[in-house]
């Protein structure tokens, strides 16, 4: 059943999922190799404000993503997936399950990029890679923007509102403390207020 | 339940047997015990119906009476409030998924995955039934003029209903569950999907439970009948007995007081030096008792099923007016 259902999502996103795969192994290269031509500090902020913008899009999608999974079920006012002979908590697993599944996919993608980016590019002085905290501040920060509109979607009439609640506290939220701590204006997103910021500091420090 | 007075009501169990399948006598097809649930403003009153095994039972009501949130608690799609559902003996409310197991539904809008083939949605539906019949299933699929190569989203209205029965008749069913599934339809294809379901009912021996609005067409295969009003059940009945107990009587003008009647009066016009009168509970015996009363009759007009149900509502109606002032 399980199967199933992952074929279904795949029949229902496989442009999202194509095009989510082909960001997640492009970024890393694009900036390994910006990286080999020699950039000013300028520049490499610069190319990682890009990056970091570009991953917060990805998050974004996965909230957009949770949110949209009931979108049928409400269109047919749930006449048709719950008529069908499964239980609803396990539908609800089952569907959750289906959907995350090919979202760990596009995670994979970027770590299997990032790993190998940082294994065979040639970094400036006093510049490190961290692939691991990379992958999990993305990896945690696309699941937990996918549960939770997953899950707010399943009891609001308008999923729309349920991915937008997600960004705010995922995105806003942690930015307003952050800039009232003093934190840089761009990296407030990740700083250890929000649960992706937590979730790659302790990556950085048992990477140490 | 204000339910229609039968002298001599058969039991639900001893429903006719289609088909050469024998019934049962045991649990019968599908039965609610005070169904109730609240809904903005409407609420679901204490529905209380039988559907007995191999009967095809119509349920009748105007729109808003309460039909689809009583076929949609009774699919587990909402909870109610208080009551009970019991499908194929299995207890509904405990046991959802294996009662949602024994029946094929057909909601109201059916809202398929709609960026699949057709060909893909029934395979996706399959999985979900351990007795689909893929055999069966092709033959509904050409027999139904259904392309499986299709986008569920390029379907036509009636291509739609079409796929909807088809997905709940292939797994072979006992019981159907169908909601306004002709809704819409050209008489084509009403009259296509009303011949395959007497089919099937009539191979399988499943029972009906169909909800509509277009008496007509339910007076074509129904032999029992449900009528809602106003989020209650006010009758339920075998059809011939529905048919057969509201009459209209054409009396003489200035007959006697409604209390003191033998039958429920649901509504008297004056037609010139006569009245009509629209009863329920008619017995040709009661002619005798309004002599005796002084009442003229003049004629016992037998009634179609269409305006049995009519009188029947308006009377409901007039009741419920009269309660309110």
């Amino acid at each position: 059943m399980l199967a199933e259902l992952i074929r279904a999502e795949w029949d229902r996103r496989a442009v999202g999922v194509l095009l989510m795969l082909g960001v997640f192994l492009a970024i890393p290269l694009r900036y390994a190799a910006a990286l080999s031509d020699g950039l000013s500090d300028d520049e490499l902020q610069a190319a990682q404000r890009f990056a970091w913008m570009v991953l917060m899009a990805v998050v974004a999608a996965a909230a957009v993503w949770g949110a949209q999974v009931w979108a049928p079920e409400r269109k047919g006012r749930w006449g048709y997936t719950l008529s069908l002979p499964v239980g609803r908590v396990r539908l609800f697993a089952l569907r959750y399950a289906a959907g995350l599944a090919w979202l760990a996919l596009v995670v994979a993608a970027l770590a299997a990029a990032s790993y190998t980016v940082a294994a065979t590019a040639q970094l400036p002085r006093f510049v490190y890679a961290y692939p691991g905290s990379f992958t999990a501040w993305v990896a945690a920060e696309s699941w937990l923007a996918y549960t939770a509109s997953f899950v707010l979607a399943a009891r609001w009439e308008q999923p729309g509102r349920a991915a937008l609640l997600v960004l705010l506290a995922l995105f806003v939220l942690p930015r307003v403390a952050g800039g009232a701590l003093g934190s840089w204006a761009w990296a407030s997103a990740t700083s250890p207020l929000s649960p992706f910021g937590l979730v790659s500091e302790v990556t950085l420090l048992l990477g140490r | 339940m204000d339910r229609i007075s039968l002298s001599d009501p058969p039991t639900p169990e001893a429903a006719p047997a289609r088909g050469g399948v024998p019934t049962s006598a045991a649990a019968p097809a599908l039965r609610t015990r005070g169904l109730s649930r609240r809904l903005g403003g409407f609420s679901l009153r204490d529905v209380s119906l039988t559907v007995p095994v191999g009967a095809v039972y119509g349920l009748l009501g105007p729109n808003g009476a309460g039909k689809t949130t009583t076929l949609r608690l009774v699919m587990g799609l909402l909870r109610p409030d208080a009551g009970e559902v019991e499908v194929a003996g299995i207890d509904g409310l405990r046991h959802g998924a294996e009662a949602r197991g024994k029946v094929g539904y057909v909601p109201e809008r059916p809202a398929l995955p709609d960026w699949m083939t057709v060909g893909r949605a029934m395979r996706h539906h399959a999985v979900f039934y351990p007795g689909w019949d893929a055999a069966y299933a092709a033959e509904l699929a050409r027999r139904l003029g259904v392309d499986p190569a299709r986008r569920v989203r390029q379907l036509s209205k009636g291509e739609t209903a079409r796929l909807a029965l088809l997905l709940a008749l292939a797994h072979r069913p006992p019981v159907l569950l169908l909601d306004e599934p002709t809704d819409g339809l050209d008489a084509v294809a009403r009259r296509t999907l009303t011949e395959l379901l007497l089919e099937y009912v009539s191979d399988s021996g499943a029972s009906v439970l169909v909800s509509s609005h277009l008496v007509h067409e339910l007076e074509r295969f129904a032999d029992w009948v449900g009528v809602m009003d106003g989020g209650r059940l006010v009758a339920e009945t075998p059809l011939e007995r529905f048919r057969g107990s509201i009459k209209r009587l054409r009396v003489a003008a200035g007959a006697t007081a409604e209390g003191s009647l033998p039958f429920h009066l649901l509504s008297r016009e004056p037609r010139g030096r006569e009245e009509v009168w629209a009863v329920r509970g008619w017995e040709p015996a009661m002619a005798d008792a309004l002599a005796a009363r002084g009442v003229e009759l003049r004629e016992v007009v037998d009634l179609d099923l269409e305006d049995c149900y009519v009188e029947l509502i308006r009377g409901d109606a007039r009741k419920e007016a009269a309660h309110a002032g």
